[in-house]
């Protein structure tokens, strides 16, 4: 009788825990599904306008090319910076305890949460109002220069850079450097032999994602180094000034471009992660 | 040849006290304690990987208590940190500069340690054992004064971590090197062990000689980590040349140590109470502290060995016998048997009143 009872009571949890298993599958299945498929409207909306002989054509102009041309420059070298200061800071924050570390890493994130055109007007004014700023400016020459699409691009992606390169660092044991340095290395030595290189996919990957927001960047870009045609004009600078004077097709085709770059970048993000089994793909 | 003095680190939940301890060249000393009694932090502190809040540390009677960590010639080895992303060969190498000795050194090591057929190999596809090995390969390579080894017989299959334990103590015979080994599990200590550290809670409760601590704990704690099992309570009191021990069992013990009278633990090894009763063997060397006893339990322990729990009066006490003469014997519960207490140690009493203290914290 009992034992009927329990059997019974099981098949009702049974059945109880199986309807909200589906439940649960529709409910998260379903946001996920609407907003892929909003993603699909954008992305086709834009390939769909545009034919095979707009794209070439676009692509042989020569402020299209003009404009691939800086933007791909101006966000390497920007990338490249980022990455010379973003490296050891997050190095930094992962390895050393001191007083306001979590202010600092707050401040850090500032400029992913502020909207990029806000960014740019406060770059604006500090290199237009202040002394240092304008000390900076006359000495480097940046506000509308290839120069100011450097630094805005860089102070977009420097965050990216610091906060993947701090995550990676914290989840290598600081005890492999120590061991390293009980073999006989030198402090310098066993970062540059050790984590270093433990920490190279997670950092290449912290890059790409740094170089991808960089190559996109177009609020500060736009502040600092304005929109000058065959001058400051980076790719999504090339979209604005043609939407802005009616070219469509041009505007179309450099969307394109810049959907393909994209798609570009996620694969190479998706080949770095696997080459470290996945381990920095939350970062 | 290490020389520890007053040495304090605040942790967490204890703070880690040592107030003197000595390691002597070419030793190998086993730290022996339970997980967070502190051990892996004293290896660390050692290998200058963390920093003492007070006191000092003596290599070779230099201080060097604040030197870097690369020019302490203390090499931790764990085969955890093996770095992943150098070949084997690599791993070994890197404490070498020149390389042309690196090559040299690399091969001399690794034949020493049976290792060759690895060397090209990623220590990712390494098993624990061999690990282990690379990383002492590793650590060997550099010629330390010290090789720290923190818990290398882990979570190794048993036939693995005995034969790791045979290589250790042929390794460490051949080499001049000192071991400090840091470990939870008694037999691998005293299997390896040349000097003991029984550490609790951040504090040495004993250290010296192996079989000194065996035959003589300090303390109720050291006596439990060393294998006693029996503990009984009572006084001792001198009977002309004789003290014995009154409490839940009578017992005549060593005449030849002096004894304090007063109240005392007396600590039994399972292995030291004989059985002696039907079909065994009935003589004994000792006459004395021979008790009649009731088996309450037999089961196995090992393939060699059956543990009894058996009863006197009220009193149980546990005791091994060898497979085969429990098997002569046929031992089964309600048996009545004779059993002679071989060996016991009284606890010190200051140190039995020390730890009722501890316990009360």
């Amino acid at each position: 009788m009992e034992r009927r009872y329990l059997k019974s009571m099981g098949l009702k949890y049974l059945k109880i825990t199986t309807k909200i298993g589906e439940i649960m599958l529709k409910i998260s299945f379903t946001p996920l599904i609407v907003f892929l498929c909003l993603l699909i409207f954008i992305v086709g909306s834009i390939i769909g306008e545009i034919s095979l002989n707009d794209l070439i054509n676009a692509i042989s102009s020569e402020e299209v090319r003009f404009s691939v041309a800086l933007s791909v420059k101006c966000s390497i070298i920007a990338t490249a910076i980022a990455l010379l200061v973003g490296v050891p800071s997050g190095y930094a924050l992962a390895r050393y305890r001191f007083r306001g570390k979590e202010i600092i890493d707050s401040l850090i994130n500032l400029p992913i949460l502020l909207p990029p055109l806000v960014l740019g007007f406060g770059l604006l004014l500090f290199l237009g109002n202040t002394c240092i700023g304008q000390f900076i400016n006359n000495t480097i020459d940046l506000i509308f220069t290839q120069k100011g699409i450097i630094l805005a691009q860089f102070v977009i992606a420097t965050p990216f850079i610091i906060r993947t390169t701090r995550a990676v660092f914290e989840s290598i044991d600081v005890k492999y450097e120590y061991v390293a340095q009980s073999l006989g290395l030198s402090r310098s030595e066993s970062f540059l032999k050790i984590t270093l290189p433990m920490a190279k996919s997670g950092i290449l990957a912290g890059a790409i994602l740094g170089w991808a927001r960089a190559i996109g960047e177009f609020g500060a870009t736009l502040m600092i180094a304005g929109a000058t045609k065959m001058k400051t004009e980076t790719l999504p600078i090339a979209i604005f000034l043609n939407v802005s004077i009616g070219n469509i097709d041009l505007a179309l085709a450099i969307a394109v471009i810049h959907i393909a770059i994209a798609i570009l970048v996620i694969s190479l993000m998706k080949f770095v992660i696997n080459l470290n089994g996945g381990r920095y793909g939350r970062c | 040849m290490l020389k520890i003095i007053n040495l304090k680190k605040k942790l967490a939940d204890f703070t880690l006290k040592i107030d003197d301890l000595e390691v002597c060249k070419n030793d190998y000393f086993v730290i022996l304690g339970s997980s967070g009694s502190g051990k892996t932090t004293l290896l660390e502190i050692l290998a200058g990987f963390r920093k003492a809040d007070m006191g000092n540390i003596y290599l070779d009677g230099e201080d060097i208590t604040k030197k870097a960590i690369s020019d302490r010639k203390i090499v931790m080895c764990h085969g955890k940190y093996l770095f992943p992303h150098l070949s084997v060969k690599d791993n070994i190498g890197i404490g070498i500069k020149d390389k042309n000795i690196r090559e040299e050194r690399v091969r001399e090591i690794s034949e020493m340690l049976g290792i060759t057929h690895l060397l090209n190999r990623n220590p990712k596809t390494l098993s624990r054992g061999e690990q282990q090995r690379v990383a002492l390969a590793r650590a060997l390579v550099v010629n330390p004064k010290i090789i720290l080894l923190d818990e290398p017989l882990n979570a190794l299959d048993k036939l693995t971590h005995e034969n790791l334990i045979i290589e250790l103590k042929k390794i460490h015979e051949s080499l001049d090197s000192t071991f400090i080994h840091v470990t939870h599990d008694f037999i691998e200590a005293i299997a390896l062990a040349k000097s003991m550290a029984i550490i609790k809670n951040g504090n040495i409760e004993q250290y010296g000689d192996v079989n000194e601590i065996i035959n003589n704990p300090k303390n109720e704690f050291v006596a439990r980590f060393v294998g006693y099992k029996n503990f009984l309570k009572g006084r001792i009191k001198k009977y002309g040349e004789k003290y014995i021990f009154k409490g839940d069992l009578d017992v005549i013990i060593d005449k030849i140590k002096p004894q304090k009278e007063g109240d005392a633990i007396l600590a039994i090894r399972p292995e030291d109470i004989m059985l002696v009763g039907d079909g065994g063997c009935r003589y004994h060397y000792n006459r004395e502290n021979i008790f009649t006893a009731e088996i309450v339990d037999v089961y196995p322990l090992s393939l060699s060995t059956v543990r009894a729990v058996v009863d006197i009066e009220g009193t149980q006490l546990v005791c091994e016998v060898i497979r085969s003469k429990a098997n002569r014997m046929n031992l089964k519960k309600g048996k009545k048997v004779n059993i002679s207490i071989a060996y016991s140690v009284v606890l010190n009493n200051e140190a039995k009143s020390k730890n009722k203290k501890t316990n009360k914290k």
